[in-house]
């Protein structure tokens, strides 16, 4: 996570210039990559977390995770 | 539906980009040739099972294999895609609409991934509206996933989608109609400069809009051969990584909440000067005129909806409705409302009546203009007449010609000088209007139709008409 977070500050100094458009593209995959790898980060994290909390009686459950297993319930439904 | 605009070669004006294919009009009938060298994925699209099931959500629109109407043979094939009544553009759409168009895209992606396919383009105008459901109608835009790939399609979701939503949700709501002037999405540098500072604290619009434009820029200005090797430093992209990504994009966009803006029609129906006797008489009469109509009604258009309430009435008919007005406002609600208690047959839309949407893209041709779409069997224009001619100074033959040339039937409210509604118009202005009353109205409306009905509306000062049109009709639908 920590890593991560340096990853997007160090995008964050890149300083930003010119207006000339070359490749805009490549811009777009180097930042998904980070964006994804962040997001991937917090989903974990909070999945332990919310374990975590768990194990210690203070949280039934991750309300993203109950929202994830509502959305499979609706999606097994039939239409 | 005819379409208007088409290069020499048949094919639409709007389906150039994709070297998969391109659709076409034959005989008034629309379809979509998969050119040979497509051929294979696409039938690996459908082999796979992911058409049916996308078609089985309703979230793809539905086709059927047919034979070259042109008598071409070998090349690739020819599909034959359900017909959507109404063609609406992005920029004509409200808040949740293109939210909800978003997410649809967000979940036909996930739903690709999970039988190995991925889309190669996130364009706004993939998506329809069949009337209030969000529906994608870009059969040729799915590949086969590679393992590890980047979704190529990231920058262009965050360009059609997330920037007009952030952009409309922490600055302006008016500014969706920068999309209208970029058409293939707000351009990220630009959407970040246009969002206030607090936005940098929003993890969501930092990463996906903020430096998403930082790392587009610093990019911009490498060379070919750098770009080339920064690209081969992308690296994998794990299927995981890919999915939290998308995760991520539905919950940015499920953040964007309108910002609550105050228009002229908000309160509407509290202020009006309708009675509610007036106003259940204005229905009746409504639904007394359609069903004097001859012919069969398949399309209304309603000019001026305001929330949808007559649009409504006007759907009991079983008619397709286009539910049209100027307010942003009273077309989320009307939208809102209509995705919630239904009927589905209403398409609500945004339309500045005094300035419609514009041709726009390549040759003026890829996006049609409203003037080229609008036409139906049957034109409401209630409540209309008084914002059309006087607070826009047009002349009442030409609002006759224009709505003439796009109907066959058109059911028109008068709304009378000594209206309140009128008198609050003109209030600030002098009365250049010396032909602007029932008498005028009606001779300048006898050029363009015939007259067949006028009842006077109870408890009010306006008369609804039932005419009919002498012109020939110019539009394009049905």
């Amino acid at each position: 996570m920590i890593t991560s977070h340096l990853i997007v500050l160090l995008i964050l100094l890149l300083p930003s210039t010119g207006q000339a458009y070359l490749d805009p593209g490549t811009g777009s995959m180097l930042i998904q990559g980070v964006v994804a790898a962040v997001a991937l980060a917090a989903v974990t994290l909070k999945h332990y977390w919310y374990r975590l909390l768990r194990f210690f009686g203070r949280s039934k459950e991750n309300p993203e995770d109950e929202a994830e297993n509502s959305k499979q319930r609706s999606e097994e439904a039939p239409d | 539906m005819t379409r208007l605009n088409r290069f020499p070669s048949g094919a639409d004006a709007s389906s150039f980009r994709d070297p998969a294919g391109y659709v076409f009009v034959f005989d008034n009938i629309l379809y979509r040739q998969v050119n040979e060298k497509a051929e294979a994925e696409y039938r690996g699209f459908v082999d796979c099972g992911l058409y049916q099931c996308l078609v089985d959500k309703q979230w793809l629109i539905e086709h059927i294999e047919v034979q070259d109407p042109r008598g071409r043979t070998g090349s690739g094939c020819i599909l034959q895609p359900r017909e959507l009544p109404y063609i609406s553009y992005p920029y004509e759409w409200s808040f949740q609409q293109l939210k909800d168009a978003a997410l649809l895209t967000l979940s036909v992606q996930r739903m690709a991934l999970q039988y190995g396919y991925s889309l190669k383009d996130a364009s706004a105008f993939n998506v329809q509206f069949d009337g209030c459901s969000p529906i994608f109608i870009d059969t040729l835009s799915f590949e086969r996933y590679q393992d590890g790939k980047p979704w190529v399609a990231y920058r262009q979701f965050c360009q059609h989608f997330l920037a007009p939503l952030a952009v409309a949700a922490h600055k302006e709501h008016r500014l969706r109609k920068l999309a209208l002037a970029y058409i293939d999405g707000i351009p990220l540098d630009l959407a970040s400069k246009l969002l206030p500072g607090k936005t940098w604290l929003h993890y969501s619009l930092l990463s996906h809009l903020h430096l998403h434009a930082r790392a587009q820029a610093h990019y911009a200005d490498h060379s070919a051969d750098k770009s080339s090797k920064a690209r081969k430093n992308v690296g994998i992209l794990p299927k995981a990584h890919l999915l939290a990504l998308l995760e991520s994009l539905e919950a940015a966009v499920r953040k964007q909440h309108p910002a609550s803006f105050d228009t002229e029609w908000k309160n509407y129906y509290d202020r009006t000067n309708y009675s509610s006797r007036a106003a259940s008489h204005k229905a009746e009469l409504l639904e007394t005129f359609l069903g004097k109509v001859t012919g069969t009604i398949r399309l209304i258009q309603d000019l001026g909806s305001n929330n949808g309430h007559y649009s409504r009435v006007a759907a009991k008919y079983g008619a397709y409705v286009v539910s049209q007005d100027v307010d942003a406002n009273a077309v989320d609600s009307n939208y809102r409302h209509l995705t919630q208690h239904g009927p589905k047959n209403i398409l609500p839309l945004e339309l500045d009546l005094t300035t419609p949407s514009p041709a726009v893209g390549w040759a003026n041709s890829e996006r049609m203009s409203f003037a080229d779409r609008c036409g139906a069997d049957v034109i409401l224009a209630l409540a209309l007449i008084h914002h059309l001619a006087i607070s826009n100074n047009l002349p009442l033959d030409e609002v006759a010609i224009f709505f003439a040339e796009r109907c066959r039937w058109l059911i028109i409210e008068f709304v009378p000088k000594d209206d309140s509604q009128t008198e609050r118009l003109m209030s600030a202005r002098t009365d250049i209007f010396s032909e602007y009353n029932e008498t005028g109205f009606e001779s300048a409306f006898e050029r363009s139709f015939r007259i067949h009905e006028k009842i006077a509306i109870e408890a009010t000062h306006r008369t609804l008409y039932l005419m009919e049109s002498r012109l020939e009709r110019q539009a394009n639908n049905n």
